[in-house]
């Protein structure tokens, strides 16, 4: 299991290609691969997941997108699960460590 | 049967034992010239590499102030040495290009590919904005930049066939070439 803030960093940035893949494939009605957002460096993994349903989820910044198996039990808890991915959500010292690293980031 | 008519029949058997013979002896010296010629060009591949070997660590010498005149001939094969932010900058720029050329294809598809090119585009368009802000986060940026291409191979080959995909999917192998040669670089660096 990658240490805590690596773990944090790669979701971190994971979630911010995946703004960047919204940006550009959003369409009304249409669905986005997007890349995992669990905390393993190397993971290049997709998710296929309704644009809606992406839209929902990036408005919660403690909230990730993963693939089933890629959660991490102890900084996160499944509060979603479909056929097709995870939603995790940050517990303990997680969301504020997101919301730091949120913070740093340069390229938004 | 006359003598004559025997005599005949000697004399034609005598002939075509004699061409058989050579025959046999014209096979062997062609696979001899064969054998030559595979021979010489291997030979002249040796020289080749050694003259190209030879003008290249002259090159080397040259650009490194331990010679006082450049070699006087360039090999085919010589690449003037990049300095490893040179080639960050140009896998910054061909993650650029992937990215418009990815976004540019997409009117028109759907599906899987619409998907696929969407999800490369982000990731090009990440790397290069990351390339941009001098962001710490780079070089991870560019390797997952090349890991999606990568992972996309078989797509891409297939999107390179089509003539509205054929320039999106070369700037994707461009893209993944640069990134991975500016990785090198930077691996080398770090190293020095």
């Amino acid at each position: 299991m990658p240490e805590f803030d690596a773990a944090v960093r790669s979701e971190l940035l994971f979630r911010a290609v995946n703004e960047r893949i919204f940006e550009i494939g959003a369409s009304e009605a249409g669905a986005l691969e997007i890349l995992c957002e669990c905390g393993e460096e190397s993971c290049i993994s997709t998710v296929i997941i309704p644009v809606r349903d992406y839209e929902r989820l990036r408005l919660d910044s403690s909230r990730f997108v993963v693939c089933e198996g890629h959660e991490l039990a102890d900084i996160e808890r499944v509060v979603e699960r479909t056929p097709e991915y995870l939603v995790v959500e940050k517990t303990g010292k997680a969301p504020e460590a997101v919301v730091h690293g949120l913070a740093e980031r340069t390229v938004p | 049967m006359g003598d004559d008519e025997r005599l005949m029949q000697e004399h034609g058997r005598s002939v075509m034992a004699a061409a058989r013979e050579l025959q046999a002896r014209r096979t062997l010296v062609v696979a001899e010239a064969r054998a030559e010629r595979r021979r010489g060009r291997r030979l002249r591949d040796v020289a080749v590499a050694a003259r190209d070997r030879n003008l290249d660590l002259s090159w080397r010498l040259w650009s490194l102030m331990a010679l006082p005149e450049p070699p006087s001939t360039i090999p085919l094969s010589w690449d003037v040495p990049r300095a490893a932010s040179e080639r960050l900058e140009t896998a910054f720029v061909a993650a650029e290009e992937c990215a418009e050329a990815c976004a540019a294809a997409l009117p028109g598809t759907d599906g899987e590919v619409r998907r696929t090119l969407a999800s490369i585009s982000g990731v090009a368009a990440f790397a290069a904005g990351c390339g941009r802000a001098g962001d710490p986060d780079s070089r991870r940026a560019l390797s997952l930049c090349v890991r999606v291409i990568e992972s996309n191979a078989s797509l891409l080959d297939g999107l390179g066939r089509t003539t509205g995909g054929a320039l999106a999917a070369s700037s994707t192998r461009r893209c993944a070439e640069e990134c991975t040669r500016a990785l090198a670089a930077s691996y080398l660096d770090a190293e020095d």
